[in-house]
């Protein structure tokens, strides 16, 4: 079989889903969608191109557009991402949809459309294509964001479009301006672009991928829609946005400035992100913010990588495109597999917010022990595969200390320092999430009501988790098999990349030992102890509750003074100053600055513009006969006048 | 390799032990003798626990793993003159994340009880330590822009900072009072946090590990002090001389690790706990420190690797 | 930083000032010298019925009973000596505790080192577990703060509990004894009975105070809910109102199996 057989059983295979989807067969879709993602999948598997060559697919005329599918080394490694996610996330979404009966015709349909311009944006081979997938990207996304088609999701849908158009347009300028640079709209073409154009192309990814000031659309959007889409949509949608900008940095010479300030920019995202996700008390709104912080990590490592391109340092290079990817992958691993762990949590509890939640561990018994697997690989520890990509940035920047450049030493401090901080309040967030959502006494009627969900719904959940163990414990096979794709510009010495990996031997040693330890501890004290089991001890106080429990707001309040400079400070105490008050109520609320102050207020004006013309559909056929008439009437007077 | 496994299973409780004994002398008294923290130790784990209904089996492995993470941890430590049982370029990051481990399953079993008190403890003790990975990082940064190396056990050790360079003092003792202060903050002791209260409200460490009984108290209270006697055990590495002979350096490595405790003894006895919302300043200093080394050092282009 | 450590005081007047306060600590507890006017262990001859039944009469907490003295309700007040000192009198002797409720009940024919050498039992079980770390978790039930006083002063600089390895921790689960010091009132019940749940097996119930041994000045009052003692027994009790510091650091350390 040639890998163009292949693309078109696969091309065929996802399109077919789109009828059956139409007709209501759930398992007809599902299986066609994922047949037609494992099979491009594989393609890139099996034929990705090396070096710098390209694998086309297929080649054909769109009027006098020439449209051509195919594969890089780059595009290779995102192709397998995104098949395999899609197909995971088509499998829990056919679970998560069961008994669901609503609008499933309508979302299955966009759902497929969704995987399928996933697909295309990846492996379009020119800027028509793209932009086609793009497009479709977006508007297939904000429809199977409407599941429930209530008045937040609503709000939250049309805020996502809105972003979505605003980046596409400024990705269509960059694509006008490229073609106006180089004559042509297909990428192979594109190297040597003028940086300037390259920047607008780079500024409209980073509205998909999620880089600041484009950020505020994730944690918008993400907790409105259901589970499996929001996974989809922050492990994979965003990933789109990282491949282009990997793919216009191949195609020109950044300027050195310029590299530092999307170093800056990227640590300023991962900032951002992590200090939300420690202030918000939502759980998909946790992960969402926390999908900002990952891409600001996997920003982070792309910016060393091609600033030790520009210190000729290979050895940089290639840790940070080694770690950028494999973040990539990593994190499209265990962002989907939380998301859709809180899916099962918001199932049963009806209930997203920390404060409310509690003791779920005993309830949810497996859905718990897979959302702390999950919560040990966001946190970036030991074990879980977060750790392996964690530490081959850390790695970059810590090699960027031997080489003796003042500037690119500064960088590295500050990257160095900015990693490190978010790394350690990353910890603080996930302990807080997964501590007191799942842990200690259900502060809420529903939360202490909660049953664990259906099998079929940890299905997909427990793969994911032990692919993550898998990326963690032998993370040198994943690296290897990344190493095999990159081009020859990527790709320094062979004996800095044997350096590397002869790090995981005793590396995986360690843990190794430490699991000894552990089990050889635990068996131990579990064989020998006797255990009673009593309450917890609270000073012999008479009537504890649960809710003298901290929440996820005072649990934070140590470190408010630095969260606030990230995340403003919004603090309402009311009551009344009597001896005993009878009226007493806080609220904390963490806003986003630069969506309050800067988006929301365009966003709104866009929106505001366009509800001019709402009026124009008033669904009355007599207006819009009306509408034909004046039509009618100001083509004949254009006529008339034309004619005079 | 044996005397290093003789040091990660006798140091910790001594060091305690020398740390409590100097606290008694301070203070007047006599004082438990300085292997009490072991007598203790086999007394827990002859006990049998008592574990809250609240709690799951994050709790249940909390002390096993904690333990095992900084026993894991241990291995990649330098002692005197033995090299660390483990050592690979990158090392220190595993080192920093193991600790993060063992935190983080300390912290959530601290959760994993619903009680009020603990989820206090859980707060400070997380919010305390968000600045060390920075300072770690920045300490290990400046010493490996200095030498180059690439491991803990060649970086953390006086002879990669050239004895001639009139730097190198500088460099030294600002390590040092990093390194030193990381200690005080990862072992929870005085400014930070008194081990010695027994008041809930003004706990941190201590009052994570309040529901915490028997053997698995037992490695809670031994995985913290291994974790003071690594750091402590960083800085003795750091300062012994690297051209001595093996038994000059075994005594100098046991002697400053015995002044440390001491030392340690003697900041708590005079010194009081500061005041709970200045400790994320004070958790500031080391950064401020490692940073300004760092700064020094590449503002003034020292170093050659 | 602003905080400073204390003012006016560099680290070399800490030094000075520890060095002029010296050693305080005593020796060793158990071979101390208590003071001549110090109530401790009584002892006493029965003379006549009439005077004895008198005694009885002032005893205000009837600790004397029909031919015997009950250390457990004596609240060393001294009436009865005053009285009539011929009937009885307090020795010095500091070494008072004892495993059973029983012994506490003098009949006058033991000398206080024969009492002092055989009141405290151990056994070979609390002796391996605890001989040299033994930890107390200090309940105060409704008492008036004195034997909690006495207790506190227990671990002070002169006493020095510490020194044998015990000590008074924050937690029940990390404790291996109760120590219960009041009479126990019916608001402290529940919090006692908590305590005791808290406390993670082997453990050891230990009363301080005339008021926990047998209610003390307050056994007849109706706010004590003492049935908490009826369901666990004690197996050490360290009698005196308030108990002394060296009482305690002799019966903890006999209980621990510890030289005597």
């Amino acid at each position: 079989m040639t890998p163009q057989t292949m693309f078109l059983i696969g091309i065929i295979l996802l399109f077919a889903s789109l009828p059956a989807s139409m007709f209501g067969w759930r398992k007809i879709f599902t299986l066609s969608a994922m047949l037609g993602a494992g099979f491009l999948g594989a393609i890139a598997i099996l034929w990705h191109p090396s070096g710098d060559g390209v694998l086309t697919l297929a080649a054909f005329h769109l009027g006098i557009f020439p449209v051509e599918l195919g594969l890089t080394w780059l595009s290779s490694i995102f192709l397998i991402l995104l098949s395999a996610g899609c197909i995971l996330g088509l499998a829990h979404g056919y679970a998560y949809l069961n008994g669901h009966e609503d609008g499933l015709r309508s979302h299955g349909f966009f759902l497929a459309l969704l995987v399928i311009s996933l697909h295309l944006t990846v492996l379009a081979r020119d800027a028509l294509m793209l932009f086609f997938a793009w497009e479709l990207m977006g508007f297939s996304s904000f429809f199977a964001i409407l599941v429930e088609r209530d008045e937040p999701t609503w709000k939250a849908a049309k805020y996502y479009l809105i972003f979505m158009q605003a980046g596409a347009a400024v990705l269509l300028t960059g694509i006008a301006m490229a073609y106006a640079n180089t004559g042509s709209l297909r990428f192979n073409d594109w190297a040597g672009l003028p940086a300037i154009t390259a920047f607008v192309l780079m500024i409209g990814f980073a509205f998909k991928a999620g880089f600041f000031p484009f950020h505020s659309w994730l944690p918008v959007a993400h907790p409105m829609a259901p589970s499996h889409v929001s996974g989809m949509m922050s492990g994979l949608l965003t990933k789109t946005g990282i491949y282009g900008i990997l793919m216009i940095l191949l195609c020109f010479q950044p300027p050195l400035a310029s590299l530092y300030v999307f170093g800056a920019i990227a640590l300023i995202t991962a900032l951002t992100g992590v200090f939300h996700a420690l202030a918000e008390t939502d759980i998909k709104r946790i992960l969402a913010w926390s999908s900002i912080e990952n891409i600001g990590i996997i920003g982070l490592g792309i910016a060393f990588a091609w600033l030790g391109r520009n210190l000729n340092v290979p050895a940089i290079t290639l840790f940070g495109i080694l770690g950028a990817l494999l973040h990539s992958i990593n994190h499209s691993l265990f962002k989907p597999m939380l998301f859709y762990l809180s899916g099962n949590v918001q199932h049963q509890a009806h209930e997203r917010d920390i404060n409310r939640l509690g003791g779920l561990q005993k309830k949810m018994p497996v859905t718990g022990g897979l959302f702390f697997a999950g919560s040990l690989a966001i946190a970036g520890l030991p074990f879980m595969n977060g750790f392996v990509s964690e530490f081959l940035v850390f790695l970059t920047i810590l090699e960027g200390f031997r080489v003796h450049d003042v500037g690119f030493n500064i960088a590295a401090i500050v990257g160095l320092s900015g990693l490190a901080y978010v790394a350690s309040i990353a910890l603080f967030a996930f302990a807080r999430m997964y501590g007191l959502a799942f842990l200690g006494e259900p502060r809420t009627d529903r939360a202490a009501h909660v049953k664990e969900t259906t099998r079929s719904l940890w299905i997909v959940p427990s793969i994911l988790a032990g692919l993550c163990l898998m990326g963690g414990m032998a993370g040198d096979y994943m690296l290897a098999w990344l190493h095999g794709f990159l081009p020859g510009s990527m790709l320094g010495s062979d004996i800095d990349f044997i350096k590397l990996l002869e790090r995981f031997q005793p590396f995986r040693l360690v843990l190794v030992i430490t699991l000894g330890f552990f089990l050889l501890m635990f068996l131990w004290r579990r064989r020998k102890v006797r255990f009673q089991r009593e309450s917890t001890w609270g000073c012999g106080y008479e009537k504890p509750s649960a809710k003298m429990q901290y929440t996820g707001t005072s649990f934070v309040h140590p470190v408010e003074p630095i969260m606030n400079m990230f995340t403003g400070k919004q603090r309402e105490l009311d009551f009344d100053s009597s001896y005993f008050p009878t009226r007493l109520s806080f609220v904390r609320e963490a806003r986003d600055r630069i969506q309050k102050r800067l988006i929301a207020p365009i966003v709104m004006a866009i929106h505001r513009f366009l509800d001019l013309f709402a009026g124009v559909q008033s669904g009355r056929t007599q207006v819009y006969i009306t509408y034909g008439l004046v039509f009618l009437v100001a083509v004949l007077i254009w006529v008339i006048v034309g004619e005079s | 390799m044996i005397v290093n496994i003789l040091f990660i299973l006798l140091m910790p409780f001594l060091f305690v032990g020398i740390v409590n004994k100097t606290k008694a002398i301070w203070t007047g008294r006599r004082g438990a003798p300085v292997w009490q923290p072991y007598v203790d130790f086999f007394r827990l784990m002859r006990k049998n626990e008592v574990t809250s209904r609240t709690t799951s089996f994050i709790f249940d492995i909390s002390g096993a793993l904690s333990l095992a993470a900084i026993l894991a941890a241990a291995m990649l430590i330098p002692f005197g003159q033995y090299h660390a049982l483990i050592s690979f370029r990158g090392d220190f990051v595993l080192f920093l994340y193991l600790m993060g481990l063992a935190k983080f399953v300390a912290v959530l079993a601290a959760l994993d009880t619903g009680s009020a008190f603990e989820g206090m403890g859980a707060s400070r003790e997380m919010s305390f330590t968000t600045f060390l990975e920075p300072a770690f990082f920045l300490v290990v940064a400046s010493l490996i822009y200095i030498s180059g190396a690439g491991t803990l056990s060649e970086l953390i050790s006086m002879h990669t900072v050239k004895l001639s360079s009139q730097w190198s003092l500088m460099i030294s003792a600002l390590t040092v009072i990093a390194l030193f202060i990381m200690l005080l903050v990862e072992g929870s002791r005085v400014p930070f946090d008194d081990p010695t209260t027994h008041l809930e409200l003004t706990m941190v460490h201590e009052v994570m590990v309040l529901d915490h009984s028997g053997p698995n108290f037992g490695f809670m209270l031994y995985a913290n002090a291994l974790k003071m006697t690594l750091f402590a055990s960083l800085i003795a590495y750091f300062l012994i001389p690297w051209n001595m002979g093996i038994a000059a350096v075994t005594a100098l490595y046991i002697g400053i690790m015995v002044v440390q405790a001491t030392f340690l003894g003697m900041v708590e006895s005079i010194l009081p706990r500061v005041r709970m919302t200045r400790n994320p300043e004070l958790v500031f200093v080391p950064l401020s420190v490692a940073l300004l080394a760092l700064t020094a050092l590449i503002v003034l282009g020292i170093g050659g690797a | 930083m602003k905080h400073k450590p204390m003012t006016g005081l560099t680290i070399f007047d800490l030094i000075k000032a520890r060095i002029r306060h010296g050693d305080q600590a005593i020796p060793d507890p158990l071979k101390a010298k208590t003071d001549q006017l110090f109530p401790g262990l009584p002892s006493f001859r029965k003379q006549d019925d009439a005077s004895w039944n008198q005694a009885r009469q002032s005893c205000p907490t009837g600790a004397i009973g029909e031919n015997t003295l009950d250390l457990g309700r004596c609240v060393f007040c001294g009436v009865c000596q005053r009285n009539f000192p011929e009937t009885f009198t307090f020795s010095n002797s500091f070494k008072m505790g004892a495993s059973r409720r029983e012994t506490l009940v003098l009949d006058g024919t033991l000398a206080p080192d024969a009492y002092a050498a055989s009141s405290v039992t151990t056994t070979p079980d609390i002796r391996k577990l605890y001989g040299r770390s033994f930890k107390l978790r200090s309940v105060s039930a409704g008492g008036c703060a004195a034997c909690e006083l006495e207790l506190n002063a227990s671990t002070n600089v002169n006493f020095d509990i510490n020194r044998y390895g015990i000590d008074i921790v924050a937690s029940p689960r990390h404790a291996d004894a109760v120590v219960i010091t009041g009479p126990i009132t019916q608001n402290m019940a529940y919090a006692l009975e908590e305590t005791w749940k808290a406390v993670p097996a082997p453990k050891i119930l230990i009363l301080a105070g005339a008021c926990a041994i047998s209610g003390g000045l307050f056994a007849e009052a109706p706010a004590l809910e003492r049935d908490f003692l009826d369901k666990i027994e004690a197996i050490l009790y360290l009698p005196g109102c308030p108990v002394h510091p060296l009482t305690i650091v002799h019966g903890i350390t006999a209980l621990m199996g510890r030289k005597k």
